[in-house]
């Protein structure tokens, strides 16, 4: 089952069959390179105050800054060029969405396939849990979570990968459970290998597929609950703003006419999840057996 | 036609049933009214209400001028009297006669409402004692001389005996209590969405232009426009800075605003408690001693600041820099005391006279959700003092927390009504050392002291004489100033957005009145 560079470049074959997918992950790359490369990309380093001033702030798209660069896209409130906001913006999107994401995604797979691999009264009592998790409504337990807390960058990771683990939990749960009935598990069982061997070695890799469609997917999911964090007052510190504090930003100044200080981040939010979700839409087109049969 | 009589006399049983000038104002207000108890919260949405429903002995006007309420005529008596004397013939919402016991309860009650917030008591902190010499006339004695006692009276609301005795806060909110001789009469109140006022034909004061008024609680400022815009309102108090243009280009609406009495400052903590993790080394070490203990650092961030500039950029012309706490104009306003100048190389050779040459990293808090752009303006503080050296993160906090957290702060922004009118209010309850017996520092958070200010204070509220009493104000104002006690940054402009055809003078303790809103 290990993937190898023939299997790959047939997946990718397969994955480019589909132009708005090609899109997408084009949008997917770019956003990324954009994010890893914003300080060479930025005329401004937008957190640093010393490089900020008042005097500069509102500017319309295409006014000169006192430190010889051009603002592209305009300034907001404090001076930030709005072009370098949103590039550091779009590094703190990502890093939090991708970082959550992935611990809900360790955290999760591994309590789902124990879970189903214990089986009996304690996966009910594991399972039983995961129903309550998603039982509470996602932003309010976020909220929750974030007011006991206190809110800092880290807290708000903490809060998403709370929120978000007990949906791959469930799915892992399902993969594992028609996966534990098939040969393999039963001879390596027999072949008395250790239960973390056979978990991690036998039953991951083979329930990993719809797990990586579904993590694709909760990447989107993360970076638009930061965002709705952030926009809300809850999220990152105000003076290193993320793209939803940047959209909330603006969004008093939008019926003065002051259109650019909402409407680029929200551009650069709009793209980037529509990118993730056009790569993992298709992934679950060809990892997904069901879908596949269509 | 049969029907044509019968339809016209309907008509005319409808336009009889109507009163004839039928008028409704819908008012648009940002801020929430905790309740109808008059001595419940002083809050300005609270008093807003409290204002209409109620009166008081005396009462102010837009400009904070002192005028005759129900009392009509005042006098001092000896250093420790005050001798007021009633309006005649007022009667109660309910029909029954309003007399001097009837304030000998209030001054009983207003002094200590069960779960207050924040109450009235310090108003009547001089006074020992009440007593209704007859039905017109109340005594009032004080345990100092209180030349201001008239004056902290106009925040009083008086109430009635017959239907406030034995009642709770929770009474006056269902209406069973709301009893009172004010212009209007309570009628609904829905906490958080709207309260229903409706009109006094028996009221002893000026011409009210409307049967019914709405407040209806809009808290965002956006929202409050957007209602403005589509007509949904009448009138909208504290419009976003960002909006007025749009308003005032608007055809159908007016804005109107004044000076305010509401000053937004700084104030750093000198004491060495929990302070200190707000409080670190230029590479985030510890520190030992408080660099905002040292009045150098403090005038060192006070002359890093641009106010003008943070008034142009950020309020957008909606405030006033200031360098004291009182609006031009204001009694015990100084025109010596100018706003401070931006000099940062001045600002720099403090520091590294106070021995922080490299200066130290300082968080500074601001709420989130109480004062119009202060997180923008802390932000361009934070710029201001970053240039200095002093490496500055803002926090925000929603105002429920921060209230909380607020004493170990190491320095933080908050803004203060003035409510008495002079420089008093501060002085006595911000920058006096706490103190429960002296009635001094109720609202000391920072750990300010300073006795010789203490002693200021307390002779200059003593003298009877008007300009003289000023003078010895000013005198502990710039005392308080020159040590930077506080750094003021600006006065914040009351302003209200009105359809045509209203006008309303607009008030400098920014509460929205519905009596005195006016057709044209």
């Amino acid at each position: 089952m290990k993937p190898d560079l023939t299997s790959f470049v047939r997946f990718l074959r397969v994955y480019c069959r589909s132009p708005l997918a090609v899109c997408g992950l084009i949008g997917t790359v770019l956003v990324l390179l954009a994010a890893i490369f914003a300080p060479l990309l930025s005329p401004q380093n937008p957190y640093d105050l010393m490089q900020l001033d008042i005097m500069e702030s509102r500017l319309p798209p295409g006014e000169t800054a006192f430190a010889g660069f051009t603002f592209l896209l305009g300034s907001d409130g404090q001076g930030r060029d709005m072009l370098s906001a949103i590039l550091y913006g779009l590094r703190i999107s990502l890093i939090v969405g991708i970082g959550s994401a992935a611990l809900a995604f360790v955290f999760g797979t591994l309590f789902g396939l124990t879970a189903a691999y214990i089986g009996g009264r304690t996966e009910t009592v594991m399972m039983r849990l995961v129903d309550l998790q998603m039982s509470f409504p996602t932003i309010l337990s976020a909220l929750l979570i974030l007011a006991l807390m206190g809110k800092s960058g880290g807290n708000v990771v903490l809060a998403i990968v709370i929120v978000e683990w007990a949906t791959y939990a469930r799915t892992a749960r399902g993969a594992a459970l028609s996966e534990l009935r098939r040969e393999y598990v039963e001879a390596a069982r027999s072949l008395r290998m250790g239960h973390r061997n056979i978990i991690l070695r036998q039953l991951l890799p083979n329930c990993i597929s719809p797990l990586i469609v579904l993590l694709t997917m909760q990447i989107a999911r993360a970076i638009t609950l930061e965002a709705t964090l952030s926009f809300l007052g809850l999220g990152v510190p105000i003076t290193e703003p993320s793209l939803g504090l940047l959209i909330s930003n603006g969004f008093e100044l939008m019926l003065s006419g002051t259109y650019w200080v909402s409407l680029f981040p929200g551009i650069a939010l709009l793209v980037t999840i529509f990118s993730i979700n056009l790569v993992g839409d298709r992934m679950r087109q060809i990892l997904d057996p069901k879908a596949a049969q269509r | 036609m049969k029907l044509r009589p019968i339809l016209l006399s309907a008509l005319c049983a409808a336009a009889l049933a109507m009163p004839v000038n039928a008028e409704d104002l819908m008012i648009g207000v940002g801020g929430t009214a905790t309740s109808i108890d008059p001595h419940f919260y002083n809050a300005s949405p609270n008093n807003s209400i409290a204002m209409q429903i109620f009166d008081r002995l005396t009462e102010r006007d837009a400009s904070g001028q002192l005028l005759p309420g129900l009392a009509e005529r005042w006098e001092a008596v000896g250093e420790l009297q005050w001798r007021f004397l009633l309006r005649p013939d007022i009667k109660w919402h309910d029909g029954e006669a309003f007399t001097a016991d009837d304030v000998v309860f209030t001054f009983d009650r207003a002094r200590d409402v069960p779960n207050s917030p924040g109450g009235f008591g310090g108003f009547l902190r001089a006074v020992a004692s009440v007593e209704a010499a007859d039905d017109a006339t109340v005594l009032i004695t004080t345990k100092a001389p209180a030349p201001n006692l008239p004056g902290d009276l106009a925040n009083i609301a008086i109430v009635s005996r017959h239907a406030g005795e034995g009642a709770d806060t929770s009474d006056y909110n269902s209406g069973k209590a709301a009893i009172g001789t004010g212009a209007f009469r309570f009628k609904e109140f829905r906490q958080g969405d709207q309260i229903t006022l409706e009109r006094n034909p028996d009221w002893w004061g000026h011409d009210v232009a409307w049967d019914t008024v709405t407040y209806r609680v809009i808290s965002s400022a956006g929202g409050r426009t957007t209602a403005m815009l589509a007509g949904d309102v009448d009138i909208i108090d504290t419009p976003a800075a960002a909006d007025l243009e749009r308003l005032r280009s608007t055809a159908g609406i007016s804005v109107d605003s004044t000076p305010g009495l509401r000053v937004i400052y700084l104030v750093g903590s000198p004491l060495t408690g929990a302070q200190m993790q707000f409080i670190r080394g230029p590479n985030g070490e510890d520190l030992s001693e408080n660099p905002l203990a040292d009045v150098r650092v403090r005038k060192a961030l006070s002359i890093a600041l641009n106010r003008q500039a943070i008034v142009d950029r950020i309020m957008e012309g909606t405030a006033t820099a200031s360098g004291q706490w009182l609006p031009e104009g204001a009694f015990s306003y100084s025109p010596d005391i100018a706003v401070p100048e931006q000099d940062a190389e001045a600002a720099k050779a403090l520091l590294a006279e106070a021995g922080y040459p490299d200066g130290f990293r300082l968080t500074v808090h601001v709420p989130n959700d109480r004062y119009p752009n202060a997180p923008a303006v802390v932000q361009a503080v934070a710029q201001m003092w970053t240039r200095i050296g002093v490496q500055t993160t803002v926090e925000s906090l929603p105002w429920i927390t921060y209230s909380a957290k607020m004493s170990e702060f190491a320095i933080k922004l908050l803004g203060l009504g003035n409510a008495t009118f002079d420089a008093s209010s501060m002085l006595i309850n911000v920058l006096g050392t706490a103190d429960k017996e002296r009635g001094l520092g109720a609202s000391n958070d920072s750990g300010y002291s300073n006795p010789k200010l203490d002693e200021m204070t307390a002779a200059a509220l003593s003298i009877y004489d008007d300009a003289q009493r000023e003078q010895a104000l000013i005198a502990a104002v710039k005392l308080a100033l020159e040590d930077g006690a506080i750094l003021p940054l600006y006065q914040q402009t009351n302003t209200w957005a009105m359809r045509e055809g209203l006008t309303y003078a607009p008030r400098i303790d920014e509460r929205t009145l519905a009596k005195d809103i006016m057709v044209k």
